[in-house]
């Protein structure tokens, strides 16, 4: 079940109906959790009752980690180690296996296509569930949760279906203690976790699913394009990805929001961003920040003797945020594409403390930054590394050439209409001028008619596709 | 109770605005065919008719309304709702002679787009065709139309429409000239529909000639050029459809049928691609099918006047 379905509408109705009776009957936090645990299974199960096994084994595993690393003694890195590396043993089945196997045949020279795992279905979202449901034993590794949860209630925070398919990530003592507490749903939650949801969806159905056709019909023989019309579809990408995921994070989050949950807000206008390190403190924050405190700090993060060693950890996290998306080799370049962008802005110094990008700059910062995550999206949506540097080659070399408009002129032009329409109520947004989670009891009329031009142009410009990019991850 | 009345207040102002935008974008497509005119001709068909003729031109060289309601992609049946569509709609009392396009492929059930009947939204408060909307599709499509009007236009083929009418353009944009060479590949690697004659289909025409002629209106199977590879296809089958047709309206005494295939199948400097004409083959084909109007409903007018002597 997606977000942008009929279905989810008629789920989310009878399980927001559900839980507000619950409110005026038991009141009680087990009950509430009962339910939600319930709808959370119904909902991750309705793509695949078999993915629901996985989800449950993730769950178990670091559910019993945690419990055998509270009770303590002397074997806790022992425990530690086995459980993560149990936890990942499910993701590295399904996403790493083919790529692993194919390279260390191509690596031996033998021919053979794998053909074995051409009939394995990876479970949707298990990176995120697994990252989730990890959080937890480590947290508890080290001190950072000394509580007992119930199992259900581990069960839930895995499982809570606003995050389950494409995140956020949430760090365990996050959720779990909101799971513990018993949340008010009031009519406020309701109306921000809607507005923000409706603006999601804006994303997605209007500005991703339309921008979609472009792009595929620009990557889809790549060699019958212009350098210009190339260009236009990197834009358009990079445009297509954020849209695609911060608003599937923007529903998520309204949906969590509405049942009375707090949940990390995923994207901060990233795309406004003056410098790569600002870009990564702002694009997917929850992935970032896990990497950050499960993988950074482990490997010493900055408290290093040696420069080396520093650029080894930042390289180290950004290829294996790179191949947390898949097993492939682009996923890979395009980590090491940013952490090269990061330690060249490093060596400029425009890391140091106290620094800020001067005023005059800004513009211009902003622009080269998304210029420069555009050139790494290209290697991160074309598989083919020929092809991908095929294509930045032609966009350097052929830009006074005319640009393709696709099927339809009049489609062409609706969607850069739409573009720069998204543009300027994202701007809105990041200059607070319109809602937001921190200005949203100061609704006003500005804020009124925003949503409801947000519901015309959904009803007149919504494409439908089920499929989400991050689905895949 | 503040946010409660915050949320009635969005609802109340969408469903105003949306009916708004709705009434706008219909006005646009009304105007875009002639929906909302008296007219004196009629054009019914897909886009292979839509490319071929020129209504402004119609209108001036006639001196009579013409109204176009040709859209991308309809097969027999919705044609058929169409043409009861504007029977229907009060306009219909002027109508003298509708020109309804045929092709090789008219009578073949697939290939046309198989949910066309979305195309209708925008006309859906029409009891008829609202029920012909809820016959093809899901109620859940359904409903959500009927509720959230501006969704009826969320095909960018109906938004494209209204723009249009708004603009009372009716010019046919392709410029391009058809790939001769990339479409004889294509051929050759068996990319083409094949014709069928569909029973169901043919019922359905059938059906829709009678509601025109029970009314005494002319009626004109207009089959506009084709490039000649696409006829050569399957020359059998080919031949057959356009003997039907020609038999067809034999029969008929208010029916005829024009074909311009023989004289201008082979000019592919007039085709956009393989069914398509580009603004050249409009220019010279949509003078021809207003030339034969005119002296149709001359003649007719002059048999009328005689039969009224006698």
């Amino acid at each position: 079940m997606v977000f942008n379905s009929f279905a989810f509408i008629i789920f989310f109705a009878v399980v927001y109906l559900l839980l507000c009776i619950e409110r005026f009957t038991t009141k009680r936090i087990a009950v509430r959790n009962a339910l939600l645990l319930v709808a959370s299974y119904v909902f991750y199960g309705w793509f695949n009752v078999g993915f629901l096994l996985v989800l449950l084994y993730v769950t178990l595993v670091n559910y019993i980690t945690g419990e055998l690393l509270l009770k303590g003694g002397t074997h806790c890195k022992r425990t530690m180690g086995i459980g993560v590396v149990l936890s990942l043993l499910p993701l590295l089945c399904y996403k790493y296996t083919a790529f692993i196997v194919t390279s260390i045949q191509q690596l031996c020279g033998i021919i053979s296509d794998a053909e074995w795992l051409s009939g394995w279905v990876m479970p949707i979202g298990i990176s995120f569930f697994t990252f989730q449901a990890l959080s937890y034993s480590i947290d508890v590794y080290r001190g950072k949760i000394t509580e007992h949860y119930s199992l259900p209630d581990f069960m839930l925070f895995v499982a809570f279906f606003p995050t389950v398919l494409s995140g956020p990530i949430e760090k365990a003592r996050n959720l779990l203690p909101q799971l513990r507490a018993y949340r008010a749903m009031t009519a406020n939650a309701f109306m921000e976790g809607a507005v923000t949801f409706i603006w999601g969806l804006f994303k997605k159905i209007v500005i991703a699913d339309r921008l979609c056709a472009y792009v595929n019909m620009a990557y889809t023989g790549v060699e019958y394009q212009s350098g210009a019309t190339l260009a236009l579809a990197a834009i358009l990408y990079s445009i297509q990805i954020y849209c695609d995921f911060s608003g599937y994070s923007d529903m998520a989050w309204g949906v969590a929001k509405a049942l009375g949950f707090d949940v990390t807000r995923n994207f901060r206008f990233p795309y406004f961003a003056t410098t790569i390190k600002e870009f990564w403190r702002r694009w997917h924050i929850s992935l970032t920040s896990w990497f950050t405190e499960y993988v950074y700090f482990s490997l010493g993060g900055n408290r290093v003797r040696l420069k080396a060693r520093w650029v080894f950890n930042i390289s180290m996290v950004f290829v294996l945020s790179g191949i947390w998306h898949g097993a492939s080799w682009n996923f890979l370049l395009w980590g090491a594409l940013h952490a090269v962008y990061y330690l060249i802005e490093y060596a400029c110094g425009i890391h140091r403390k106290g620094y800020e990008t001067p005023r005059l700059l800004k513009l211009p910062a902003t622009l080269l930054v998304f210029v420069l995550v555009t050139i790494a999206w290209i290697f991160f949506r074309i598989e083919d590394f020929s092809t991908a540097t095929y294509v930045v080659g032609k966009i350097f070399t052929d830009m006074a050439s005319p640009i393709a408009t696709g099927g339809s002129a009049f489609t062409f032009v609706c969607n850069l209409f739409l573009v720069v329409l998204f543009i300027a109520f994202d701007w809105l947004l990041y200059r607070k001028w319109l809602i937001s989670e921190d200005n949203f009891a100061k609704s006003s009329v500005m804020n009124v008619l925003w949503v409801v031009v947000l519901l015309i142009l959904l009803g007149l410009f919504s494409v439908s596709a089920d499929n989400f990019v991050y689905f895949q991850f | 109770m503040k946010r409660i009345k915050g949320i009635l207040l969005i609802i109340i102002i969408f469903f105003a605005c949306d009916f708004a935008v709705e009434r706008i974008m219909k006005h646009g497509v009304d105007e875009m065919y002639g929906l909302n005119q008296y007219a004196d001709v009629l054009l019914v068909g897909h886009s292979h008719l839509m490319l071929a003729t020129d209504k402004q031109q119609m209108e001036d060289d006639l001196g009579m309304k013409v109204s176009k309601y040709t859209r991308e992609g309809v097969n027999v049946s919705d044609r058929k709702v169409m043409i009861q569509q504007f029977l229907d709609s009060g306009y219909g009392d002027s109508l003298k002679v509708v020109l309804y396009g045929v092709d090789l492929c008219t009578f073949t059930g697939e290939g046309l787009s198989a949910n066309s009947y979305k195309l209708f939204y925008p006309f859906m408060d029409d009891a008829k065709i609202g029920r012909y909307i809820r016959e093809q599709g899901s109620a859940q499509d359904y409903w959500l139309h009927k509720l959230v009007r501006t969704t009826r236009y969320s095909d960018d083929a109906m938004k494209n429409g209204a723009a249009r009418g708004w603009l009372h353009n009716w010019s046919n944009m392709k410029s391009g000239a058809i790939d001769i060479e990339a479409y004889k590949k294509q051929l050759a690697e068996g990319g083409e529909r094949h014709i069928e004659m569909n029973e169901e289909l043919i019922a359905e025409f059938r059906e829709t000639m009678d509601m025109l002629t029970s009314r005494g209106i002319k009626v004109a199977l207009v089959n506009t050029p084709t490039l000649d590879l696409v006829n050569n296809y399957e020359p059998d089958c080919y031949q057959m459809v356009v003997d039907w047709f020609q038999h067809y309206a034999d029969e008929q005494p208010l029916i005829e049928y024009w074909d311009f295939n023989p004289e201008y199948a082979s000019r592919h400097e007039l085709f956009f691609d393989r069914i398509h004409l580009n603004v050249q083959g409009q220019q010279v084909i949509s003078p021809l099918i207003t030339e034969k109007v005119k002296s149709w409903i001359a003649l007719s007018s002059e048999q009328w006047a005689l039969s009224i002597e006698e």
